[in-house]
């Protein structure tokens, strides 16, 4: 699914001299019919002049009402006006807090426009600036999943053609759905097998040996879990960080909902 | 037919638990359980399951008040996730590793919330129970109908509803420790780090980089980094939650009071 939404992305890229980059976080929100799936995004103007009338309007049809508005990052309070693009500095970012309110059961990977007036819009990346929305009518489990490299940069770096490379992930259900959940990890990437295990938050140490495949997780409400994913080589991984990427989502024990959450980095080998 | 069905309904009758007035039965034809509850406390209504399905019931301080519950033919599973959600409560698992398939073996209802507290309203107050295929003639916890949001357009202010939203009373915990340690990031840097790892220039780092780039460590000790991973971790996702709250409440609030 997710390798599938990555070819979309990139089927709707802009590719070459990109003015703009783009992030939304959290990758994926559930909720319940009209209660608001927010989402933190950002706009960077990679360029060396101001990129004027920025804005953020959802590509895919999604029934109910989007907003966006601009942030303090540092306070994480809305400022300006809804709906109201704005212009950002060179080599500055704009960070936006958007918003989905859905009448209708929904779940789909949303793409996002950001663009600016006299821009290119951003790359469209799976899992770096969509976001995959599910709306339902009923109580839903809702993960919110980060990741954090060694280099504290996204991107988990592979130790040679056979090494090693792991990164780790701090994830809490926020939702109200009850019992959750099942990691499963996915990976675009060549010569990657990926394994995962649940961490002592203390010391990032496994429980349990880690498990390629599903790591059952019993989640309970508002308490924060950690864990660590393993990539071993097998050969060299480019470094195409835009499709050699590491996902992990979180799923209802069934494994047919839709994500419940959602997280990823970037690999490649590194000599 | 008919006597059959009285004698299956007696049977059932006697075969649970029922307390004062109100009514309590359990059907459990493996895999699919169905419940009707009147009156009965969480714990009751849990124990009538368990006794049926084979797990046991820890009630460390779980809420005494009754509910009603109506659930026809659902999983053993998707039941408790209806019956248990908005409640602090652990399930432990038999050890077995075949997925989806686990049977429970103990569900431990938690009188300590692990989050900050909330005041549900009536509307929000979780007494009866939806799955597919229930059917219920009294109020659910549902949100009611907003019609004002299908009739805006994509361009029109988003009209948020009153109710209660788990994200907004997050509490990360003393552990989290992101309120107090200067190193930690703030939303914003996610955001510009999550961007960058996806582009090709942040091979070489770049002006716009947030949060300082880390050389990547030496082969053969990643292990031994992964505590700090872990702790970075943590504090990112405590700094993206609590913003994430502290923004919705903050766009709740501005649309408010804004001007129709």
């Amino acid at each position: 699914m997710k390798l599938l939404g990555l070819l979309l992305g990139l089927f709707l890229a802009t590719p070459a001299h990109a003015q703009l980059a783009a992030a939304v976080l959290p990758l994926a929100r559930n909720v319940q019919i009209n209660q608001p799936a927010t989402a933190f995004a950002t706009i960077i103007n990679a360029s060396t002049a101001i990129a004027h009338s920025c804005s953020i309007a959802p590509i895919t049809s999604v029934p109910g009402s989007f907003l966006y508005q601009t942030t303090d990052p540092k306070t994480n309070q809305v400022t300006g006006t809804p709906n109201t693009p704005v212009n950002i500095a060179p080599g500055a970012a704009q960070t936006f807090l958007i918003a989905f309110t859905v009448t209708a059961e929904f779940s789909k990977t949303v793409f996002l426009n950001f663009d600016c007036a006299d821009t290119s819009p951003a790359q469209n990346i799976v899992a770096v600036n969509t976001l995959e929305l599910t709306v339902v009518n009923r109580p839903v489990d809702d993960v919110v999943p980060i990741a954090s490299t060694t280099s504290n940069d996204g991107i988990v770096n592979i130790p040679g053609l056979n090494g090693t490379g792991a990164f780790s992930i701090a994830a809490v259900n926020i939702g109200n759905g009850g019992i959750c959940c099942m990691l499963h990890t996915d990976t675009a990437a060549p010569n990657v097998t990926l394994s995962l295990c649940q961490t002592d938050p203390t010391s990032g140490v496994c429980l349990q040996p880690p498990v390629e495949g599903l790591l059952r997780w019993n989640s309970t409400r508002g308490l924060p879990a950690t864990f660590s994913v393993f990539a071993k080589g097998s050969g060299n991984v480019p470094f195409d960080p835009a499709t050699n990427r590491i996902f992990v989502t979180f799923k209802d024990f069934a494994l047919f909902f839709p994500d419940l959450g959602l997280t990823g980095v970037a690999v490649r080998t590194r000599p | 037919m008919k006597r059959t069905v009285l004698a299956i309904l007696t049977l059932l009758a006697a075969a649970c638990p029922v307390a004062g007035a109100g009514r309590l039965e359990v059907d459990y034809q493996p895999p699919r359980l169905s419940v009707e509850a009147n009156g009965q406390t969480l714990t009751q209504i849990l124990g009538a399951i368990g006794a049926k399905v084979g797990f046991t019931v820890v009630d460390n301080g779980a809420s005494s008040e009754p509910m009603t519950v109506s659930i026809h033919d659902a999983s053993v599973e998707d039941a408790l996730r209806q019956l248990l959600r908005g409640t602090n409560h652990s399930l432990l698992y038999l050890d077995q590793t075949s997925p989806g398939a686990a049977p429970i073996d103990k569900v431990v209802l938690l009188g300590t919330p692990g989050i900050a507290p909330w005041t549900p309203t009536p509307a929000d107050r979780p007494q009866v129970a939806n799955v597919p295929g229930a059917s219920t003639s009294t109020a659910s916890n549902q949100p009611a109908a907003q019609s004002q949001a299908s009739e805006a357009s994509p361009a029109v202010v988003a009209p948020f509803t009153p109710q209660w939203s788990p994200l907004m009373s997050w509490d990360p915990g003393p552990n989290a420790e992101a309120a107090t340690d200067p190193d930690a990031s703030s939303v914003g840097d996610l955001l510009k780090q999550h961007a960058q790892s996806a582009a090709q220039a942040v091979a070489a780092p770049g002006s716009m980089q947030g949060g300082a780039p880390v050389p990547a460590p030496p082969a053969g000790t990643v292990e031994a980094s992964l505590a700090e991973t872990t702790r970075r971790a943590q504090q990112d996702l405590a700094a993206l939650v609590k913003g994430l709250a502290a923004a919705t409440r903050a766009l709740q609030d501005s649309l408010a009071t804004a001007p129709k």
